[in-house]
């Protein structure tokens, strides 16, 4: 996440913007994020379903006491601006990746144009 | 009657087989897929919506992280 926040000018440059998601309610994500002086929201998803639609969960333990998904596994996921899926990547995000990749992106986005 | 009593057993059980049944065969997201949309409250104190605030206007780089405090 400070990883993230530190590049945000390059993602900026790129037209993307970016957005945290966790399992935890919204006041705590904002101390979270007062506490990194983050300037992207974090949207907080207490249900989980986000982990389903977006395929962020392991299946490995910790589980919740029913055996349901408590926690997002790390993932990246880089959507373009006509909603569209271009980047999927499990574990901590890989920053000069992301910026390389949407960088090849939005040259193509330019030259459709 | 017994007939009846099957009817709304049928009744009873057709939801709960598609809340259930069915909730093991999600499809998993692909690279090509249309992103599955989503409004939820964020840290800065407004709802974001992705049609709203991001579709044709921005690319979107969406990080999953397991809980707040966590480092990397």
């Amino acid at each position: 996440m400070d990883a993230h926040n530190r590049d945000l000018y390059l993602y900026k440059r790129l037209n993307a913007q970016v957005l945290g998601v966790s399992m935890d309610d919204p006041i705590t994500n904002k101390f979270f994020a007062e506490s990194l002086a983050m300037e992207f929201p974090i949207i907080s998803n207490v249900v989980g379903w986000m982990a389903k639609s977006y395929g962020a969960y392991s299946e490995k333990p910790p589980f919740g006491p029913d055996g349901s998904i408590n926690t997002f596994a790390r993932r990246t996921v880089v959507i373009d601006k006509k909603g569209i899926v271009r980047y999927i990547k499990n574990g901590s995000p890989d920053n000069k990746e992301i910026l390389m990749f949407l960088l090849k992106m939005e040259k193509d986005f330019r030259g459709q144009k | 009657m017994a007939k009846k009593k099957f009817f709304f057993m049928a009744l009873i059980a057709l939801p709960v087989f598609l809340a259930f049944g069915m909730g093991n065969g999600w499809a998993q997201l692909k690279v090509g897929d249309e992103a599955p949309s989503f409004s939820l409250p964020s840290s800065q104190g407004k709802l974001v919506d992705y049609y709203r605030d991001y579709y044709g206007k921005h690319h979107l780089v969406m990080t999953f992280f397991p809980a707040a405090f966590t480092p990397t």
